[in-house]
């Protein structure tokens, strides 16, 4: 028999994972939900960066890869959207699942982009976050309770995103 | 809330919906009464909020059996209106599509990739590569023995379907491949994937050349890349005439070792159009040029070209511009390919004969030797510029010919073996051919008439055409792909450099004062050498046998007797002194000629070329697609092109190819023979494709995709042979294969674990 390199040992890991997953019944986080907390490495080699480093301000939490072309698409129109908005109040963190990072940071490179990214080769994260599709973004308000949650990425989704941060930068904490 | 309490019901509804329709055919291309008997011959994928965005089918082709050995499998993709899925190579970003088979004892062919289409994505910033609608990636399992038994495929398919979001999808679809009668629906599915899927250069009869400006294309260091790929139309033919670049010119792929950034094309002012191409190399392979070339014939089709070339310029017409240094070049290459053509096997006879008229020469008059050489010249010149109008004459006529094609057709092959019995016989005394009898008084001063010197030069020609040697191969095969003024230059060249050795002596009588004064051993010599001129006949009678069986083989020698036996009653009957018996000579010499040809039949063979007593070198008929199955599975491949009519190929095969120790280390090989003794546009289009318009070649494969063939020498000699193919299996491991998608990101696995787990869950 000619085949392709077996995967078996990998097959096998992916059965267990998605039994787990069943049991656990995980699934994609919903607004209303508290975001979990996670520590990762930062992609351009600096500080580690963590999701309670920026509790206190509306997160808008971008998982991306180098293989995602509108993925690709969100960087620089997500870069602009934060520069519309105080940095003390709105930050962008963005997590790329590349595991190929050279790749991941050559794309950054090459859209200019201004925020963090993390990287998370190994996809834990969007096992954590029930991420199911690409690019998943998690909107987050300043006490890292997930106020939306939004698939996908076209040039006209700025606009309304623009709206959603607003009403969560101006909602006062309490 | 968490979603499942709400989603499920709803994504539940959804499939509950999708699965009715399922039932009915989802497209005429589903071709849903075979597979219905096969549940999981279908499978959804790619959920996006319970829709499945992808549809997958295991099909088998409708006129395919276990029974012949072999099946034609497809996996057919139907996405909905928006999405894609990604090429083999997906582009600057997407991943690409892959295929794991598992069918037991069956070899499964590499997928044949339809040409796609070029996606511009996040507003024009990246270009990706892919299918969108519906695509049918085929592939060919190959079984072992034992057919006949039930059998199952499986294969799974791991993909990226993008829209404005992307879904990765890990597809499982089985199905047994026995006794499906299929569609008509499922033949047409398949027949518009093999539209779509690329031809080689060769196939659809165009011609590519590569020249790169980056100083040491070949290194396996990464580089910025500045290349251009020309692409030269074909004549007569109205789909690879003419040719234009499609809108999107060139799909690369990056198996190749290169990528490309930047694709631009635009006319070359005569006829064919050039890409210019931007980029680099990566580190780690011996990088090649691969891709796919779009491009539009001039009957507005689309075509496909398969593109796999070497970067590095070790390919002469890829090295040679098509402009006059390149001109210069070929010329330089024909002289040097004539001068040494009279080292070649098939020109030997001649070579023999010629010896003779050498040792004569020496004593004769400066003056009248030199006349000689020039007509032997004369002769030499007007046979490659008779051959030369022939082949300008035939492609005019969009006949496409190659080097020695003259000895593919038997009769041909017949005329020449009826000369040389014809020379034989002279030489053996039994008559003279067109000299005045008032020469006849000394044979050593009939040996070196002047149209005997031209006609030994046609005889030279006519020997030597089946022959390539050194040089001379990538001379012929700039002049196939030249215009008519280059073919005869070349031609012309090829002339003088053959001639040029006895013309040099014959200029220069004092170079052969070493040779033995002619006396009374000179006719012994002759005689001698008539039966090296019947040799000669002994392996033409075989290469007829070959082609046109035993009887036509019987016929040839029945039309040779009777043409031997002519010559020998012209001779007697014209030696009498009476008119009356002269004139009866050659009225029987006539009637003889044409009783001869009516026994003759020499009849053109129509079967195809077969390889025959190549056991001890357990190749296989040549095959394209088989060649770069075994190189993708790993094996290095030997390719030699042959013709039995090319005593060069027939030498090197009986003395290196047959060798006990180079069989022994050809065991590790794939090894293929593309025999090209019967016309065959298959072999000359795949020689083209290497620049060569003539046998023999000899090409080393190190396994892996990725790697440039090695051109061995056309005089293959026993120890450099076994030390390219030790060469050949090392760099292979050397190899490294360039992965698009290393070890697939683990995010894009578990999302498709997801994928199934909610297409399991809904």
């Amino acid at each position: 028999m000619k085949c392709t390199r077996s995967r078996s040992w990998r097959g096998t890991a992916l059965a267990l994972l998605a039994g787990l997953a069943l049991v656990a019944n995980a699934s994609a986080l919903e607004d209303g939900a508290k975001a979990p907390d996670f520590k990762l490495p930062s992609l351009d080699g600096g500080k580690s960066l963590s999701l309670a480093s920026f509790r206190g301000k509306v997160v808008y939490l971008d998982f991306w890869a180098s293989w995602c072309p509108p993925c690709l698409t969100s960087l620089p129109l997500l870069e602009d959207l934060r520069k519309q908005f105080p940095n003390d109040q709105f930050q962008i963190l963005a997590v790329n699942v590349d595991q190929d990072v050279a790749k991941a940071r050559k794309f950054l490179e090459r859209t200019g982009v201004g925020y963090p990214s993390a990287t998370d080769p190994k996809g834990r994260l969007p096992e954590m976050f029930g991420v199911e599709t690409m690019p998943t973004s998690f909107l987050i308000d300043r006490t890292g309770v997930i106020r939306y949650v939004h698939h996908g990425f076209r040039k006209g989704d700025v606009g309304p995103l623009r709206e959603r941060i607003a009403q969560l930068v101006a909602a006062r904490p309490k | 809330m968490r979603w499942p309490m709400f989603r499920i019901p709803q994504r539940l509804t959804k499939l509950a919906l999708l699965l009715c329709a399922a039932a009915l055919p989802l497209s005429a291309a589903a071709a849903a009464e075979p597979l219905a008997a096969h549940a999981r011959a279908r499978a959804l994928g790619a959920f996006d909020d319970g829709n499945p965005r992808v549809v997958a089918s295991l099909l088998v082709h409708p006129d395919d059996s276990l029974e012949g050995g072999s099946l034609r499998l497809g996996v057919l993709f139907e996405l909905d209106a928006g999405w894609h899925l990604y090429w083999r190579d997906p582009g600057e970003s997407g991943l690409a599509t892959e295929l794991h088979w598992e069918i037991h004892d069956a070899a499964v062919e590499p997928v044949a990739w339809p040409a796609p289409s070029a996606f511009k994505e996040s507003e024009g910033l990246f270009t990706t590569y892919g299918y969108e609608g519906r695509v049918l990636l085929t592939t060919r399992a190959v079984f072992a023995a034992g057919v006949g038994r039930e059998r199952i495929a499986r294969v799974r398919a791991d993909l990226l379907v993008c829209e404005v979001e992307c879904i990765p999808a890990k597809l499982v679809l089985e199905r047994a491949l026995a006794g499906d009668a299929g569609g008509s629906s499922v033949r047409a599915l398949f027949a518009e994937a093999a539209g779509r899927t690329p031809l080689t250069p060769a196939a659809l009869g165009i011609t590519l050349d590569l020249s790169t400006e980056t100083a040491s294309p070949s290194t396996p260091e990464a580089a910025s890349l500045v290349a251009s790929l020309g692409v030269h139309p074909c004549r007569g033919e109205s789909r690879c005439a003419g040719v234009a670049p499609a809108a999107h010119a060139f799909f690369p792929d990056r198996r190749g070792g290169v990528e490309i950034e930047r694709i631009e094309s635009q006319p070359d002012g005569s006829g064919g159009f050039r890409v210019a191409l931007a980029g680099r190399t990566l580190a780690g392979i011996t990088p090649r040029l691969m891709g796919v070339l779009a491009l539009v014939a001039a009957d507005g089709q689309r075509q496909h070209v398969e593109v796999d070339l070497a970067l590095r310029s070790t390919s002469p017409p890829a090295a040679m511009s098509s402009g006059a240094a390149g001109l210069a070049q070929a010329i330089g290459l024909a002289l040097l390919g004539g001068l040494i053509l009279n080292l070649m096997p098939c020109v030997l006879p001649v070579l023999a004969f010629k010896a003779v008229a050498i040792a004569d020469l020496a004593q004769r008059r400066r003056g009248e030797a030199f006349r000689h050489g020039v007509a032997y010249l004369a002769g030499v010149l007007a046979s490659l510029a008779a051959l030369a109008a022939v082949v300008v004459a035939l492609r005019a006529a969009g006949t496409a010919v190659g080097w020695g094609f003259q000895f593919q057709e038997p009769l041909f092959v017949a005329a020449v073996a009826s000369v040389l019995v014809v020379f034989a016989l002279n030489l053996f005394g039994i008559f003279e051919i067109g000299v005045d009898t008032a020469r006849l008084a000394s044979l050593g001063a009939q040996a070196v008439g002047a149209r005997r010197s031209f006609f030994d030069g046609l005889l030279a020609v006519v020997l030597a055409t089946p022959c390539s040697a050194p040089f001379l191969g990538t001379a012929v095969g700039f002049a196939f792909a030249s215009d008519a003024v280059v073919i005869f230059a070349i031609f012309l060249a090829i002339g003088v450099g053959l001639a040029l050795p006895f013309l040099l002596v014959s200029a220069m009588p004092g170079c052969a004062r070493w040779l033995p004064r002619s006396g009374a051993w000179m006719p012994k010599l002759r005689a001698g050498l008539g039966f090296v001129l019947l040799a000669t006949v002994v392996w033409l009678l075989w290469i007829v046998g070959r082609g046109a069986g035993s009887d036509a083989m019987a016929n040839l020698l029945a039309w040779l007797l009777a043409l031997g036996f002519a010559g020998w009653l012209y001779a007697v009957l014209r030696e009498s002194s009476r008119v009356v018996f002269r004139t009866g000579a050659v009225l029987a010499f006539g009637l003889l000629l044409v009783a001869g040809a009516g026994v003759v039949r020499v009849e053109r063979a129509t079967a195809t070329n077969e390889p025959a007593a190549n056991d001890a070198r357990a190749a296989r008929p040549y095959d394209a697609a088989a060649v770069e199955a075994e190189r993708r599975a790993g094996r290095p491949v030997f390719v030699y092109f042959t013709a039995d009519w090319c005593l060069t190929c027939k030498v090197n095969e009986r003395i290196v190819l047959e060798d006990t120790a180079v069989r022994a280390a050809l065991a590790g090989f794939a090894v293929f023979e593309a025999d090209w003794t019967r016309r065959d546009e298959r072999i000359r289009a795949a020689l083209a494709s290497f620049g060569r318009s003539g046998v023999p070649l000899y090409l080393l494969y190190p396994p892996g995709g990725d790697s440039a063939p090695v051109r061995l020498p056309e005089l293959l000699r026993k120890q450099p042979f076994l030390e390219a193919l030790r060469e050949a299996s090392r760099t292979g491991s050397r190899v490294r294969e360039v992965t698009l998608s290393p070890a697939r990101e683990s995010i894009f696995s578990r999302l498709a674990s997801q994928g199934e787990l909610q297409g399991s869950r809904s």
